[in-house]
Order: structure tokens, then C-alpha cells, then sequence
């Protein structure tokens, strides 16, 4: 057992959390994504689509929605799960005991609860004796690892409390209740004493599965926990790669490039009408009575929430693909030019499509995807079909419609925040704050500019305050001028040919020239930096602590295969079968 | 506390009313807050209140106490035997709703409507960059007893309560569901169970806290510190012996509105709660007189066709008729309720507003009602502004655009104010309009006191 100061016991709480000792991982809480998978994977049934109100459970497997949401995590580096950023609040405990309530009437019929065969069949005081046994066997999946005695006892004894009074069934759905209110469930608590110690193997065990799948571990991986099977760096490989040959992996890894690349910012680009409705609604706002002007602007925002939908959706396509059917290295995820068009129907009996983005995008071989979104009033359908982009317009994740349009301004592009993005996610180089103001002298985002976008902005960052940090934001920043504030392609701005021409300032690196986003892609696909810096975002994602540096010795030796060998699934084995990973305690 | 003593005592549910309801005098009474969020905006020429007809070009406050009720707008007609405690405002715009570009205009309308901030979409759904005036309120006055507020809605009414950027509260349209959540009672068992399942998470954390570090353990102490607190809140609910109120059935726009109403007027006699909200679903065509014309849909009949059809507007100003007469119901039943020397409805505030000025989708005749708050408001008036008192482009009718009136912000910090706070803004502190000149949302409104 850990001893601490008492003032080291007053820090943390003044600062409510997250002040830990040196080299203390602090404890974890299931982000809502890791929250909602556990219950699944925990009943054995399938969430819907998480929004109807009532959906029968039946023979799909499904279980109700759950129609309300968990207050999100403060991200912090760009990642939820961070545990510094996870605050609790009254409303956050209230929501914890209604997902618990209800979700915990599923228990009964969940294909995962029953230790013995035929429930239904049984006597009532059979089939009570079952429940208790099924109880436990529950608590264990849900807290991750066998039961203490005395943990046992207590909840055998609530379990007979409730049945007397309630019976059976109900007896079941409380302590399911309590089960998923406990803090072995919601927090990912490690009980390991003071200096370096190897974890138990059921808390390894959870590490492993909420980093590779954002969920429990399976049958499997408790089976290893318990026999050994995760003993010492190889017993962590092996599982880690079986892991990650699961569907599970591929949303996990979807989730970390959504969070690393920022892309919830698609969802706040007020994409302005009158700057590009001709271009991108064209064929919605002519095909019905769209004179008024309201009425042109709700079907603007059909036409935005399924582009942007479709966008992120290629986004998770684009990085499972490379990741996990092809390449499977950086300077693919780089470079590439697959892409995924979409077709997008929406309420309007109008079709959009993101073809308007990209041009004249080749078809590839492959199926397509679908996806279906609804909001009530609404439903999208929409259709994406693989294709290769335009070659010289476009390469790789950088240069995606939604990653440009997360970072954009309702009438122009936003250079600032593009260049910016780029040195701090791809190159972890860390800019202050800019100085009080320099958010009031951007240049108006507004129709009829006076100039390029480039000029607009080159004129007021010469100052040689602004020019400090600028002079490395502004060249990242231009290179993706040739992409609107959809991600559109466009050869010029303001009647003049776009310049998207800069040098690539990186740490430690020759300083290098580039004409666009398409060289300035081949060199930071180069770059040892960038190569350091996207191993270290994974580091930061996969062990819940923000602040490790890009020279951390705890991972010089991931990061130096990394370079060498460019294998993301590797990285990840390495990553998570690295000793500060099997070890608490370890100290950068 | 005795939880199955309590439970048998419950065997009396639908019985007589604030079974113990503290006794307050005038000064100890606290201050309660009603958000009604109705639908669709107001029909302004069937709203306006203007006894003296006073040209629309200058401000002007008139008196609503003296005048009689053909002098109120038909669809305020209603709230005509309630007029010393209205403040009729005439002249606000929710132009940061015109500002912004995202989404559907009654869905960014609900959340600037409350928020005062931006909306923000995520896929389809929508969610707030800030919290709604309820939540604002509840914050600062609630009892940790007691329930932090209460959020209703009448057949399917939008989310309108917020309690910080994408944090949606649900909303509870059943007032059989409303009564079980504030006075017990419930025929499910395992609700009353809810305390002793606390106990037993309470008792895991107990037992897992030695073995953590003294980090981990200060966070979880946090979080169960909460879970505590919760329970606390439970029981005081369950301890507060109020038998709440008889309900009627609730069938359909009316009857739903009036029960949640008895709710409410039972939940703030007994102090379950001080902050509420109603949020109204659209009200079908058969319940406002127009059922024979059209598909019974207001919305899609009626609503956006205001402005270009005299029957359409006629009807839409029923529709706004119908609501006024829901709200003086509420009013009623919180009139009904003795307290210090008054009523409840003596400490109450209500801020009656919209998703939209007008069914047409406007933003630009907002139609906000105040309703109580006498302690902070000089009532019984209506107040007007000019339309284009603020400087940004709107857009109007016919595909124009003039100026704005008075930023719909500078209501909600005036009723957060009444209700205690110490606020400057509520949501947005300043807005840039399309040219990129900022604009001011701070403050009260000085004419209201």
C-alpha cells in the first residue's frame, strides 16, 4: 500500500485531481466511448444507433439506446481519456446512475449473464441459486478481475436482500446497477505499492484492452491474465497483436486520428452560404422552390451536416485502409492518394455529393460503404465508393477534405489555424499563446476581400513580435491555400494564382523548400521529427498522460525503430508491450 | 432514514397536497425561476400591445394595469387577468441566431433562445457551447437536498436546458414519470431501491480507496464525495413527506401542460426544486379551434405561411392564444398556493419565450414575456424598443434586411440578475457581424426596473 504526505494529499485535493507523485500514472476513467463499448461487450448484445428511444431487444441483438449523453472528457493534447482532463461533477454522477439504470434492465435476457443453460426452465429456487452464481460471474467481467472475499460477500448479500424483498429478477437488475456504479468498473484503478512494479496481470489486462479496442478485455485475454499467457514483454506481444486483428482495433484507431487530427472542429465550421453555396448546393438549391432565402439556407444545412459527415467518414476509411489492409506506415497515411467519394442523400430529395470537392477523382476496385444518419427530422443516406485523387492536387491525410475543413473560416481558409495544427500535431512543436490582440487584427473573414488571403494575412504577421512564431505558422499555413473552406480544390484567390509555396522549419532539419501541400506531404513524410512526433502522440493517446515529451527516454527505443522500420501496428505492439506500459512507476 | 416505513406511507400517492410545506414569511420565501419554451414564435400583429398606439420609431413604456383586454394583442389576450405582473418586451431581436450559420434555424433557435450562445452540431444533433439560463440559476440557488431543478416537456417539447457546451439535460414529457421522480411513489419497487444500491457502491469505494495511491485515491474520493451527495438528495426528496399534487390524465396538449403545471406549483410548495422548465412540443390544430383546416399539423399548414396568407396568420395567432391560455394556468396554479403574505407565485420569475420571432423562421420580432419577478421588475407594462435599434443586418420578410433590435442576451442576463446572479452576460459576451464589427451582448435592461 502507498503511503503519501499529507500535503502532497492536500495538493491533489486542491487541485481536485491529477497532481500525482512523480512518474504516478494517475487512475483513469472510462471515456463515454470506452463507457458505451463495455456495455456491450459486457452483455454480449449491440448497441443500435444509440438515438430511438425504445428499441425492442430481439433477435438483432439489440439493446435500447441510451438516449442521453455523458458530459465529454476535457480533452487536453487533443485526446479524451487523458486522466487530468477528467472531471467529475453533480450532473456527471447523476448521468452514471441513469445509464446504470438503465442499461441494467438488459441484464436478464443478455446472453452473457446466465452461468447455467436453461434459466427459464429452472424451479424458482433453482433458478435463484443461478442468478447468484451469474451475479458474480458478472462482477467479475465488469471489474475486470476475480473478486476479493470480502467484495464477494457484499454483493451475495445485497443480492439476497433485494431477492427477498423483490425477487429474482429484480435482484439481478440492482446489483447490475450497483455494478456499474462502482469504481472498478468506471475508473481503471491500479493497486500497486510504492516504486516501479510489474501490474498484476487483470490490470494489465484492462490497460491492453481499453488501449488496443476502447473496451474490456474478452474471454481471451482474462483466460491469459489468469494463466500467465501475459507474462513479460513477449506474453504482452503476442496478445497485442491478436488484439489488434480485431474489428475493435479498427475503430480504436479511427477514434485516436479523429482526436489527433482535432476533426470534431468539422462540426463548428459555419461554412458560409453566399461563399459557396453556388459551388458545393448548386444542384440542391435548383431543384426545388429554394428562392427564399430561409428556406435556401435549411437546405444549406442539409447539405453541410452530410458532407461533413461524409468527410469524416472518408477520414476513418482512409486511416483503417492504410493501416490495417495496406501499408500500414506513416508515409502512406503521408502520401497516399486513396480516397473515398461520396453520394449523399438528404432530406431535401436532392443528392450532394463530395465529388464537387475533389474533382476528377479516379473509381477504384473495391465495395462501398454506407452509412445512414438521422436526426428526426432528417435522414442522410450516404454512399461512399473508393477512388484514387487527383495526382498533383492531393496526397494523403493532410490534404483530406475533413481535415482542411476542420480548419477553416466561414469564407476563406484559415492559414493560421492550418499552420498552426501542423507544427503542433505532426511536428509537437509547442507554440505559446499569441499576445493580447492578435485575434482582433486577423483580417475580417468577409465576401468582396481586398486581396489574397495570403496577403490579407502576410501584412499584418511582419511585426517582428508576430514574425517570431509566424515565420514558422505562416509557410504551413499557405501550403494548403489551394483548399477552400470545404476542402475544395481552387487555382486561384481573389483573381490571382494561388501561392501555396513556403520552407518547412523543422528542429534539428535542414530548412527545405516546397511549391504546395503535395511536396510539403513528401517532406514531412521524411522528416525523423515528424516520424518521433506522431509515435509520441500514440505514447501520450495509449498510456492516458499528455505530457510526454517527444525525447522521452522511456520510448527512445520505440521511436528509433519507428524511423527505421515506418510499421504503425508495430508501433503499437511496441508501445504497449514497452515497460513503462507493463510497469507502474516508471519515471521518464 | 427508514426507507420502507417511507415507502408504505406512499401507499397514499394522488393524496392531498404539501403534506408538509414549510412555513415561510415574505423575506424568508426563496426566489423560483419558470422557463416555458414554446413553439413557432409570435404572429407580432396578433401579439403587439400598444394601447396608445405610439409610433413604433422611438422607445416607449406604457401601463398594462389600467387598459382592458381588447387593448392586448389576441394572442396575449389570455394573460390579460394577470397584467399587473406582466412586462410585455417589444423590440427584441435574437440576432446572434442570424449570426450564426450552423444548422436548422429552430434547432439553432432553441439553444440561442436559452443559451445566448452559439449552437453547435455534431452529425445532425445539436448541442450547446454554454449553458441555459435555467441550469445558470440553479447553480446558484439550489438546495443540495433537493433536486437542482426540474426539466418538463409537453408532447415531445425540444431540449432546451443545457448544462455546459454539449451537455444536453433530458427532459421528461410523462407527468407520471415528473410526479415518481419528486414525490416517490412509484409502482416500479426498484426505485426506492436506488439508496440502498448507493450504499453499496459507496461501500466498494470504501473498500478500494486504501489500496491506491494517494493521487488516485483523492480523485475517487471526489467522485463518491458526489455519489454521496446524490443520495443525500434522494433521501431529502423522499424526506421532504410532500404527497404532491392529484393529476388529471394527461392526453394531449392541455391536459399534459396543466398537469405538469400542478407538478411544478406542488414541487416549489414543498422547495423539491426552485428552477423549472416547460418546453412545449408543437400543439396540434384540433386543440387551438383549427382542426377542420388542413392536416392537423400547425407547423407545416400554418406557421410558414404567416406572412403571405391572412388565414394562416389568423390561425397562428390562435396558436399563440392557446399557449397564453396554458401559461395563465401555470399562473393560476401557483396563485392557488398561499405563501408569507402572497402567493408562490409572489417569489416566482417566468420568462416566456420562443425558438424563433415568427413562424416564418424569423429571428427579427422576437416576442419575449416576462411574467412575476416583482422583487427586481417594475411589471405591469409593456416596453418597446425599435425595431432596428441595433446596427446589424436581419433578415425580413421578403428577402430584405434591416436592422436588429435589442440583442435577446440582454434578457437573460436581466432575469439571471433578478434571480440573484452576479453576471455581466449569458452566453455570449460579443458578437461580430458579418462585416466583423463586434457588437455588445452585456447587461441589463435598464427600462425593465
Amino acid at each position: 500500500m502507498r503511503t503519501a504526505s499529507r500535503a502532497s494529499l492536500v495538493l491533489s485535493l486542491m487541485w481536485g485531481c491529477g497532481v500525482g507523485e512523480p512518474g504516478e500514472a494517475p487512475i483513469r476513467r472510462l471515456t463515454p466511448t470506452e463507457y458505451n463499448n463495455s456495455v456491450r461487450d459486457l452483455f454480449g448484445i449491440g448497441p443500435n444507433e444509440w438515438t430511438d428511444e425504445e428499441q425492442p431487444y430481439g433477435e438483432e441483438g439489440w439493446i435500447a439506446a441510451w438516449p442521453w449523453v455523458f458530459p465529454p472528457d476535457v480533452r487536453l493534447g487533443g485526446f479524451e481519456g487523458m486522466a487530468e482532463g477528467q472531471v467529475v461533477s453533480p450532473y456527471h454522477v447523476e448521468t452514471v446512475q441513469r445509464a446504470a439504470e438503465h442499461f441494467a434492465k438488459y441484464t436478464v435476457q443478455a446472453p452473457r449473464f446466465w452461468t447455467c443453460e436453461t434459466p427459464g426452465t429452472l424451479t424458482d429456487d433453482d433458478r435463484r441459486a443461478c442468478a447468484r452464481e451469474s451475479v458474480v460471474r458478472l462482477a467479475f467481467r465488469a471489474w475486470r478481475r476475480p473478486l476479493t472475499a470480502d467484495e464477494q460477500t457484499r454483493l451475495t448479500t445485497a443480492f439476497d436482500g433485494w431477492a427477498d424483498q423483490h425477487g429474482t429478477d429484480a435482484a439481478i437488475e440492482l446489483v447490475t446497477q450497483a455494478l456499474l456504479q462502482s469504481p472498478a468498473f468506471l475508473y481503471l484503478p491500479e493497486t500497486t505499492g510504492p516504486g516501479v512494479q510489474e501490474l498484476p496481470p487483470f490490470e494489465l489486462a484492462s490497460r491492453l484492452s481499453y488501449a488496443l479496442w476502447d473496451s474490456m478485455p474478452d474471454a481471451e485475454l482474462f483466460e491469459a491474465a489468469d494463466r500467465g499467457g501475459l507474462n513479460g514483454r513477449s506474453g504482452v506481444r503476442r496478445q497485442a497483436s491478436r488484439l489488434l486483428e480485431d474489428v475493435r482495433a479498427r475503430a480504436m484507431v479511427a477514434h485516436f486520428h479523429r482526436q489527433w487530427l482535432d476533426l470534431d472542429r468539422v462540426h463548428a465550421n459555419r461554412v458560409d452560404p453566399l461563399a459557396y453555396g453556388d459551388r458545393y448546393a448548386q444542384a440542391v438549391f435548383t431543384s426545388a422552390d429554394f428562392d427564399d432565402v430561409q428556406d435556401r439556407e435549411e437546405a444549406w444545412s442539409g447539405v453541410l451536416i452530410g458532407t461533413k459527415a461524409a468527410l469524416l467518414e472518408e477520414v476513418d476509411l482512409f486511416v483503417t485502409g492504410s493501416i490495417f489492409d495496406g501499408e500500414g506506415t506513416l508515409t502512406d497515411l503521408l502520401t497516399s492518394r486513396k480516397g473515398w467519394v461520396a453520394s449523399i442523400n438528404e432530406g431535401y430529395d436532392a443528392a450532394s455529393s463530395t465529388a464537387a470537392i475533389y474533382g476528377a477523382s479516379t473509381p477504384v476496385e473495391g465495395a462501398p460503404r454506407r452509412l445512414d444518419l438521422f436526426d428526426g427530422n432528417l435522414g442522410f443516406a450516404i454512399e461512399l465508393r473508393p477512388v484514387e485523387h487527383p495526382e498533383g492536387q492531393r496526397a494523403g491525410l493532410l490534404t483530406l477534405g475533413g481535415v482542411l475543413a476542420a480548419r477553416a473560416h466561414p469564407v476563406h481558409p484559415a492559414p493560421v489555424q492550418r499552420g498552426v495544427f501542423t507544427l503542433q500535431r505532426l511536428i509537437c512543436q509547442d507554440l505559446g499563446s499569441p499576445p493580447d490582440g492578435a485575434a482582433l487584427a486577423a483580417p475580417p473573414d468577409v465576401l468582396g476581400a481586398e486581396s489574397t488571403n495570403r496577403e490579407r494575412l502576410e501584412s499584418i504577421t511582419t511585426d517582428p513580435v508576430c514574425a517570431a512564431c509566424h515565420r514558422s505558422i505562416n509557410p504551413l499555413g499557405f501550403a494548403f491555400e489551394h483548399y477552400d473552406s470545404l476542402g475544395g480544390w481552387r487555382d486561384t484567390d481573389h483573381g490571382q494564382p494561388v501561392d501555396a509555396s513556403g520552407e518547412l522549419l523543422v528542429p534539428g532539419e535542414p530548412n527545405r523548400p516546397f511549391t504546395d501541400a503535395v511536396e510539403l506531404a513528401g517532406l514531412l513524410a521524411g522528416s525523423e521529427r515528424v516520424r518521433d512526433c506522431y509515435a509520441t502522440q500514440w505514447a501520450r493517446y495509449l498510456t492516458g498522460d499528455p505530457h510526454v515529451a517527444i525525447d522521452d527516454p522511456r520510448f527512445a527505443e520505440v521511436r528509433a525503430r519507428f524511423r527505421r522500420d515506418d510499421d504503425v501496428r508495430e508501433l503499437l505492439i511496441d508501445l504497449v508491450s514497452s515497460d513503462s506500459f507493463r510497469f507502474r512507476g516508471v519515471t521518464p | 432514514m427508514n426507507r420502507r416505513h417511507f415507502l408504505k406511507a406512499l401507499g397514499l400517492t394522488g393524496a392531498s397536497l404539501a403534506l408538509r410545506r414549510p412555513a415561510w414569511s415574505d423575506d424568508e420565501a426563496p426566489k423560483r425561476l419558470i422557463v416555458v419554451s414554446s413553439t413557432h414564435g409570435a404572429v407580432h400583429d396578433g401579439w403587439r400591445t400598444n394601447p396608445a398606439g405610439l409610433p413604433d420609431e422611438v422607445p416607449w413604456s406604457q401601463d398594462l394595469v389600467g387598459v382592458g383586454v381588447e387593448a392586448f394583442g389576441r394572442g396575449l389576450q389570455p394573460l390579460h387577468p394577470h397584467r399587473e405582473r406582466l412586462l410585455v418586451l417589444d423590440g427584441v431581436s435574437m440576432l446572434s441566431a442570424e449570426l450564426d450559420i450552423a444548422g436548422y434555424r429552430h434547432e439553432k433557435g432553441w439553444l440561442h433562445a436559452w443559451t445566448g450562445g452559439f449552437a453547435q452540431f455534431t452529425g445532425s444533433a445539436m448541442s450547446a457551447t454554454a449553458p441555459s439560463l435555467d441550469q445558470l440559476v440553479a447553480r446558484q440557488i439550489n438546495r443540495p437536498d433537493r433536486l437542482p431543478s426540474l426539466e418538463l416537456s409537453v408532447l415531445g417539447g425540444r431540449p432546451v436546458c443545457h448544462g455546459g457546451p454539449g451537455q444536453q439535460l433530458p427532459l421528461e414529457d410523462r407527468p407520471d414519470r415528473a410526479f415518481t421522480r419528486l414525490f416517490g411513489g412509484s409502482s416500479d419497487p426498484l426505485h426506492a431501491a436506488r439508496g440502498s444500491v448507493l450504499d453499496l457502491v459507496r461501500a466498494e469505494h470504501q473498500a478500494l480507496a486504501p489500496h491506491l495511491a494517494a493521487g488516485d485515491r483523492a480523485k475517487l474520493d471526489a467522485h463518491f464525495e458526489l455519489v454521496r451527495q446524490l443520495e443525500l438528495r434522494l433521501a431529502g426528496l423522499a424526506s421532504a413527506g410532500c404527497g404532491g399534487p392529484g393529476l388529471g390524465e394527461a392526453v394531449d396538449h392541455r391536459t399534459t401542460f396543466q398537469a405538469h403545471a400542478e407538478l411544478i406549483s406542488a414541487a416549489f410548495a414543498c422547495d423539491l426544486t426552485r428552477v423549472a422548465t416547460l418546453s412545449l412540443g408543437d400543439v396540434p390544430s384540433a386543440e387551438f379551434g383549427w382542426g377542420g383546416v388542413g392536416s392537423g399539423d400547425a407547423h407545416n399548414d400554418f406557421a410558414h405561411l404567416i406572412h403571405e396568407d391572412a388565414q394562416s396568420a389568423a390561425a397562428m395567432t390562435d396558436y399563440q392564444r392557446f399557449q397564453a391560455e396554458e401559461i395563465a394556468s401555470l399562473i393560476r396554479a401557483l396563485e392557488a398556493v398561499p405563501e408569507g403574505d402572497g402567493t408562490l407565485m409572489d417569489h416566482t420569475l417566468i420568462v416566456w419565450g420562443n425558438e424563433l420571432g415568427d413562424g416564418w423562421h424569423g429571428y427579427h420580432r422576437y416576442a419575449p414575456v416576462l411574467i412575476g419577478g416583482q422583487w427586481a421588475f417594475r411589471t405591469g407594462r409593456v416596453v418597446h424598443w425599435p425595431w432596428d435599434s441595433t446596427p446589424v443586418p436581419i433578415v425580413v420578410p421578403g428577402g430584405r434586411t434591416t436592422g436588429a433590435g435589442i440583442p435577446h442576451q440582454r434578457v437573460l442576463v436581466s432575469a439571471a440578475r433578478a434571480m440573484g446572479l452576479d453576471v455581466e452576460h449569458v452566453g455570449l459576451a460579443t458578437i461580430h457581424d458579418r462585416s466583423g464589427v463586434p457588437l455588445d451582448l452585456r447587461g441589463t435592461l435598464q427600462e425593465l426596473s
